[in-house]
């Protein structure tokens, strides 16, 4: 029938007009702009060559994350070099590579992906110690502003802290409203 | 009979005549099923542990052992017992050994607090009923093993444990979390946790970190076990024949692989 | 055949609109779920599923329903049924995808669902049962469609039709059965572990089904053009009679089970849900209100007389569909989690956003089974202008 044509065309451009974020980013956003992630001081070589590690460095954790998780192996012996490594997220990549945001995180912007290994990774500053530290009253506000559930377990927390009751109580809406 | 009625009989019949042939695949894949059991060829090797009651009842043995587990693990404290994560904890004698109780068990018995933790089965019904893998035998030590980064979070393996031994990230973990080690990951919301055997410990030959740190306490001396069932020569094994040992709910096929000396 | 469905009244916008406004609600309540995690709901550790689930196998039995009229029609011949199939069909087209969107908003990690193609697991009832499900959706897209395709045109559906047609008869029955293994292979639960969970599935959902068919039936006639015939109404509430029956004897079984065995832990999950335990019984009246409901209806249809009359018989459908709805929906699976293994007594009950997600599934499913149905009574009406 002449009209269906109409329609899934009409249903195609709808489906591209609406993923336009999406293509727009990916035409244009690459051109002009150099990642140049800061490589670390007084390391000479990575796991892999270089070419290797910028292609295949999601596929290296990939595979060591199998290797680790599932297959009950530790070490890892670089082809490119022999050296041996222990097979860890934390306790490898990111001890040469120290600061995330200034070598994995440059590139990640640039080329637009977002792994979510730091939901569960903990990335590490750069004195080496973790950044998360505790719930610290800096983090208090910001939690207030999610929506009920969380605000609940941060309520809580909050009880064990008397003073911190008390600012709930003076801003109730903060709190209560929703 | 009208004609419809012999076709759908003839139909019936075909379809029952399909089904006799599948039965033999049905049988061989349930005994594939069976193989799991216990009664199969056993593992090369199988960690496992052995829990003194008596042992383990000071408060200070039962703090130190699940405070060892947990930092070590960033495994969150969240006060609503509802959401809690928990890879290790205590209930009273009679909710864990309901079956091992009576209305004329002493009280002070019942009351007893036990320690409790994944049992890592050597039949695990949280294994069968996974739809990815995400939690699987490993087939070298016997660990029961949780893959947090392939979990899709649909529950099915809480529904099947009959232990309660797994929890689920109802949210995000990190705000609970006292002070996070980063040597481990924490855990995101959406994926069920558990005790694991330590299995990166034992990767680089040491104990679990709940066995370690109860046998740096006097009192806790023997109070937790943990060795390799596999090998005639291991600590557990001489305790499970030496010593009156039970395991949680046998009756169910599951065979546990954490034993309890009362 | 699509453009059929920008054709329609006032009341088929109205409705359209309507849908449209609740599935805003249910992705605004998807969202905030999405970013909190599954803390919004009322679920917990010893109660990991609830209403979601729920709801999931309720609707499969819908799907499953749609056999009760292919049935008759394609293997008997049975005419009368000729303008009902293509309503079953479509009915059950809508019911799995909610179904579908029901396991979704229950995972934890949905953007990982993909994984259960990736890693495929033999072993697992839910892979079988996504799987049953997802081929259920395409057998009855493909045989509605065609099959009435084909009619508009006033041709025989393609001859490839007809084996995919009698392949979806075992495929309906099979995706209740496989529904009911997801629960009743589970050792730890012992209320679920029972050989006659398959059977009772099957009968509740040859009850609810058609009795919704029916209400649709009704309402079709009602506001539009298209009418079922009369016969085709009787042949069902006759079915849905037979099968509530069934099902009240399928129940009636498991309670003696449960009851005479005396086995504690069989027995404390059937206290909890009629009696209450220790002082906590939220179930209590859902389950009473149901099991009243639907043996008032037995009773009902019993009487052909009182079947046979139209106005009644959209008084006691409905009345049909909540007792089931309850009794193998909550009563069913939140039963099975209390008292948990640990033998501690946590009790369940849906959050505001859990509802509104819940609703805004039922929304999309609804507002499919809309336009499907908006189709089929435009093509109608064009075949034969009244
Ligand atoms: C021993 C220290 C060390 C470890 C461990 C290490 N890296 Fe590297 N990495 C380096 C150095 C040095 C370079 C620069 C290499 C070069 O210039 O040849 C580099 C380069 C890279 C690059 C390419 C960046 C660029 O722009 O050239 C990536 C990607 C990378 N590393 C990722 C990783 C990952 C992922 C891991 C863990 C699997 C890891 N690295 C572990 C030291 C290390
Ligand atoms: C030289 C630039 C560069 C550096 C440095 C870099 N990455 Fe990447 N990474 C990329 C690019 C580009 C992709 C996307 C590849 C693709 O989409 O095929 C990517 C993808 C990934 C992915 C897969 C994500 C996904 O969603 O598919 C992971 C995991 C990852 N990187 C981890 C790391 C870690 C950890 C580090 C720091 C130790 C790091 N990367 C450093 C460029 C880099
Ligand atoms: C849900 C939380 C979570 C996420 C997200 C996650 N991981 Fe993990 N990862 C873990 C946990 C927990 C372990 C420890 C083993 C286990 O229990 O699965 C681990 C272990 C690993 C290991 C081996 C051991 C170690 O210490 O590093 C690697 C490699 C790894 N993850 C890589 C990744 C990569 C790459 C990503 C992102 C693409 C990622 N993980 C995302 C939780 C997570």
């Amino acid at each position: 029938m002449y009209d269906s044509g109409k329609i899934i065309g009409g249903l195609v451009l709808f489906t591209v007009a609406a993923a336009f974020p999406v293509w727009y980013t990916h035409a244009s956003g690459k051109a002009g702009y150099q990642p140049n992630p800061v490589l670390p001081e007084g390391k000479t070589k990575c796991v892999e060559s270089k070419e290797y590690m910028l292609s295949e460095h999601m596929n290296l954790l990939d595979e060591w994350r199998d290797l680790v998780v599932r297959e009950g192996q530790t070490t890892y012996v670089s082809t490119a070099y022999g050296d041996e490594y222990e097979m860890s997220f934390t306790k490898t990549c990111l001890d040469c590579h120290e600061k995330k945001e200034e070598f994995c995180d440059k590139c990640h912007t640039y080329a637009d992906v977002t792994p979510y290994c730091w939901d569960c990774h903990v990335e590490k500053t750069a004195t080496g110690r973790m950044q998360h530290v505790r719930v610290g009253r800096q983090s208090k506000p910001d939690m207030l502003s999610n929506a009920e559930p969380s605000r609940r377990g941060a309520a809580r927390l909050e009880d064990k802290d008397k003073a911190m009751t008390a600012r709930i109580d003076s801003e109730p809406s903060a709190v209560i409203g929703r | 009979m009208d004609d419809s009625r012999r076709s759908f009989l003839k139909k019936a019949g075909l379809s029952a005549l399909g089904i006799g042939a599948g039965f033999p695949l049905l049988r061989a894949s349930v005994r594939a099923l069976q193989d799991e059991s216990e009664q199969a060829a056993p593992l090369s090797k199988q960690w496992a542990m052995v829990i003194d009651i008596h042992k383990c009842l000071q408060p200070e043995v039962i703090k130190t052992c699940i405070e060892a587990c947990h930092r070590e693990h960033n495994v969150p404290d969240i006060e609503d017992p509802r959401k809690d994560i928990e890879w290790i904890r205590t209930e009273s004698f009679e909710k864990v050994f309901a079956d091992q109780t009576h209305p004329h068990t002493q009280e002070s018995i019942k009351q007893l607090p036990v320690m409790i933790l994944c049992n890592h089965c050597a039949s695990p019904s949280c294994v069968r009923v996974c739809p990815t893998k995400a939690t699987w035998k490993r087939e070298q030590d016997g660990i029961v093993m949780m893959d947090m980064h392939r979990c899709i979070g649909c529950r099915y393996c809480i529904a099947a444990c009959p232990y309660g031994a797994r929890s689920f990230n109802w949210q995000d973990p990190r705000p609970f979390i006292q002070e996070i080690r980063p040597e481990y990951p924490t855990r995101t919301k959406g994926v069920v946790e558990k005790c694991t055997f330590c299995f990166e410990r034992i990767a680089k030959g040491m104990v679990p970190a709940c066995v370690e740190a109860c046998q740096k306490l006097p009192q806790g001396a023997g109070a937790l076990t943990f060795g390799d069932l596999a090998d005639a020569n291991s600590e557990v094994v001489k305790i499970l024949r030496e010593k009156y040992t039970i395991r949680r709910r046998p009756g169910l096929g599951t065979a546990p692989n954490v034993f309890y000396v009362i | 055949m699509l453009d059929k469905a920008f054709s329609g009244g006032k009341n088929y916008w109205g409705l359209v609109v309507f849908w449209f406004a609740i599935i805003l609600a249910g992705m605004w309540a998807y969202a905030i779920q999405l970013s909190e995690g599954l803390i919004v709901t009322g679920l917990s550790r010893d109660v990991p599923w609830g209403f979601y689930i729920s709801q999931f196998t309720f609707l499969v039995g819908v799907a499953a329903s749609a056999v009760m009229v292919v049935l008759p029609y394609y293997l008997h011949h049975y005419k009368a049924f000729g303008r009902m199939v293509i309503l079953g069909e479509f009915l059950a087209v809508s019911a799995v995808l909610m179904c579908m969107l029901f396991i979704f908003v229950d995972m934890g990690q949905p953007m990982r669902v993909l994984n259960v193609v990736l890693h495929p697991t033999l072993n697992s009832v839910m892979f079988w049962d996504m799987t049953v499900l997802f081929g259920y959706l395409i057998l009855n897209l493909v045989i509605g469609w065609m099959t009435f395709d084909a009619e508009r045109k006033g041709g025989e559906p393609p001859k490839w039709i007809k084996p995919l047609i009698y392949l979806s008869i075992p495929w309906a029955v099979s995706i209740h059965t496989v529904t009911a293994f997801l629960y009743s292979g589970l050792e730890a639960r012992s209320f679920w572990m029972t050989a006659i969970l398959a059977p009772r599935f099957l009968a509740s959902a040859f009850a609810s089904g058609p009795s919704l068919l029916i209400i649709l039936a009704l309402i079709l006639r009602k506001f539009t053009t298209f009418d079922v015939g009369s016969e085709a109404i009787q042949k069902l509430a006759v079915i849905v009679t037979y099968a509530i029956a069934i099902n009240v004897f399928f129940v009636a079984v498991e309670l003696f089970t449960g009851l005479y065995s005396n086995i504690p832990h069989h027995l404390q999950h059937f206290e909890y849900l009629f009696l209450g335990l220790h002082g906590k019984g939220a179930l209590v009246p859902w389950i009473w209100t149901s099991q009243t409901l639907i043996a008032l209806a037995l009773v009902l249809m019993l009487f052909p007389g009182i079947r046979k009359n139209e106005v009644l018989l959209a008084i006691i459908c409905p009345a049909i569909i909540i007792g089931i709805w309850i009794e193998k929906g909550m009563g069913l699976i939140v039963t099975g989690f209390i008292p948990s293994p640990l033998e501690s007594i946590t009790e369940y009950a849906p959050t505001g956003i859990e509802l509104t997600i819940a609703l805004g599934v039922y929304a999309i499913g609804f507002l499919v089974l809309t336009v499907l149905y908006r189709i089929v009574v435009n093509v109608r009406e064009g075949l034969n202008p009244s």
